[in-house]
């Protein structure tokens, strides 16, 4: 048994009385603060994301929904500041932008009279995900040129110039999914058809062997920790982070989702090489041309990070971001890739191989932290009414007992 | 005897889809947009599941004590009988008729919470009670992933059972 497992336990039977614990939740003390820090140690920056998150409910109240205007204000403050000289801005709106982020669209004029479409990307005040505008900055700047992503601009990492911090990018053209398809939340089980299918599945494919075979040791990527090779720290950070998540946010107790904790406490696969990791990688994040059928941009690169790459794997495999295809028979991978095809193709293309070990750590990993994301935080940021998305929110929240029968169906093989 | 909250979430279904969803369609704004639809997604589940909650909260408490039953067998005789009082009360709960959602909801909280305190304490005993609380997760997430099936999240969705065929173990 691990002390922090021990500790854990301690906590969480202060004064015996869930509502205590509930309410700690709500209005975290430094004493809870510094518990959780202490006992699931984590990336320098995600820790400094996660403490700040739980500094700030306690001293920031609901989401308040900031009008065109007001955006537009504190944008041309900024920019005042950041472009200087003439300058105008146009088109303000809002743009979808998933679960988590707040999208605000503008075209920036300068002196010389280029014309330039970008998008804010700014957090609401506790957003799903708690992370890092400077690591998204960084990543995508890093990526451009690998795989096609908006050019960068700006960040504003403490929200010193907008309400909250934000990243100010390119706007990319295409769409998500097909403008005839039926409504998918987040692009989840989205069906592209057969033939679309075919064009996106192949560039799918290589964008995602572009990303893992990418030399990262040259990028300026100052806010990410370099895990060691032929260590256990990526894995570690990862499973700490998740199972510091579900202790600053959960509304109750899961046992099952203990028992899934102690096996990958247990089960820490080895990294055998540092991989940019995408975090997200699955359809819904990014745009294509309809008419070329071409990728346009990877988007939502929150959750990237410097580590294993069977995480992105074991994330893309996840059934709900599936589908079965027409003959009800073939599972498609993130509702693109035949399964039997997207190992084998994904060893063709990196010359990697695939450590199914790994694969297996990070399948029970992935189930793991998309229930806590889906039970947990939905529900804190939800019931504290601290993001534009709280409706969104509490409608992903349905989505965890088939994530949680797929967790279950592999501690089935590993336990049972 | 009228059933008010059905019929007013039948009638806030008929405004969303009547009124109020087409007139931000038809708007320029995308975020209103995408509300109104998740918004109307979610009046339309409440609303088949509105006369199932209590249903669904007898077979989680249910699910729950029998869970506990089993992990008692398991571990040390003073966990086995704080379990024991746990289960006591929480059949006690069940057999009252008065017993509404919340009640229910409220034991099936506390009886979740003492056994996720033994998987994070046992130590030798840990690989069986692990057994039986993993085998014994998988009727209630199937429960669960057929109540929530009219959310269309399911990737398997075929495999699901409709909530109606689930009914309490003796």
């Amino acid at each position: 048994m691990s002390t922090v497992i021990k500790a854990v336990d301690a906590i969480d039977f202060l004064d015996g009385e869930s509502l205590h614990v509930s309410q700690l939740r709500d209005r975290p003390s430094e004493e809870f603060i510094e518990f959780v820090r202490d006992a699931f140690p984590t990336e320098r920056e995600y820790d400094s994301m996660l403490t700040r998150k739980l500094r700030r409910r306690s001293s920031t109240g609901r989401h308040v929904q900031y009008d065109l205007g007001e955006m537009s204000g504190f944008l041309s403050v900024f920019l005042q500041h950041h472009q200087g000289g003439d300058f105008s801005i146009s088109d303000e709106r809002w743009l979808l932008g998933g679960a988590s982020k707040i999208q605000f669209g503008f075209t920036l004029h300068r002196a010389d009279g280029t014309p330039t479409r970008m998008v804010i990307r700014m957090e609401p005040r506790e957003s799903l995900n708690a992370t890092s505008r400077n690591r998204e900055f960084e990543l995508l700047t890093a990526m451009r040129g690998v795989v096609p992503v908006p050019d960068t601009y700006w960040v504003d990492a403490d929200g010193e110039w907008f309400p909250e911090p934000a990243l100010i990018y390119a706007f990319a053209e295409g769409v998500s999914r097909p403008t005839d398809s039926a409504f998918r939340v987040s692009g989840a089980g989205q069906n592209f058809g057969p033939t679309l299918r075919a064009r996106l599945a192949e560039q799918f494919m290589e964008h995602l062997a572009l990303i893992h075979t990418y030399d990262w040791s040259s990028a300026k990527l100052p806010s990410f920790t370099i895990p060691r090779a032929a260590s256990t720290d990526s894995a570690l950070w990862q499973l700490n982070r998740a199972r510091r998540v579900w202790e600053e946010d959960k509304g109750e107790d899961l046992p099952y989702l203990d028992v899934a904790a102690r096996w990958l406490e247990d089960n820490l696969p080895v990294l055998d090489n540092p991989s940019v990791v995408h975090g997200d990688y699955r359809a819904g994040n990014f745009l294509f041309n309809e008419n070329t059928q071409q990728i346009t941009a990877w988007l939502d690169w929150e959750r990237g990070y410097i580590g294993d790459r069977h995480r992105d794997l074991a994330w893309t495999l996840t059934r709900s971001f599936g589908h079965l295809a027409e003959d009800q028979k073939t599972f498609l991978v993130s509702g693109l890739v035949p399964l039997p095809d997207f190992l084998p193709w994904y060893e063709s293309l990196t010359g990697l191989a695939v450590d199914h070990d790994a694969l297996r750590f990070y399948r029970v990993f992935d189930a793991y932290q998309l229930v806590v994301s889906n039970l947990a935080s939905s529900y804190r940021v939800a019931k504290n009414g601290r993001s534009h998305q709280d409706a969104l929110l509490m409608w992903t929240h349905g989505v965890s007992s088939s994530i949680a029968s797929d967790l279950l169906t592999i501690l089935d093989e590993e336990i049972l | 005897m009228p059933n008010y909250p059905e019929v007013t979430l039948d009638a806030m279904i008929h405004s969303m889809e009547e009124v109020i969803t087409p007139a931000v369609e038809r708007g320029d704004d995308p975020v209103a947009v995408d509300h109104a639809r998740i918004l109307l997604a979610q009046l339309r589940f409440q609303l088949a599941r509105a006369a199932h909650w209590r249903q669904r909260a007898r077979l989680e408490l249910t699910a729950y004590t029998e869970m506990a039953v089993a992990v008692s067998d398991h571990v040390s005789p003073t966990v086995a009988s704080n379990l024991a009082e746990i289960v006591a009360r929480g059949r006690v709960i069940l057999a009252d008729p008065r017993s509404d959602a919340e009640q229910l909801e409220r034991h099936t909280g506390n009886i979740r919470r003492a056994l996720s305190a033994v998987v994070r304490i046992a130590s030798t005993e840990y690989p069986a009670v692990a057994h039986t609380i993993v085998s014994h997760s998988r009727p209630v997430v199937e429960m669960q992933r057929s109540f929530y099936a009219p959310m269309g999240w399911d990737a398997d969705a075929l495999s699901v059972r409709p909530f109606e065929e689930f009914s309490e173990s003796p």
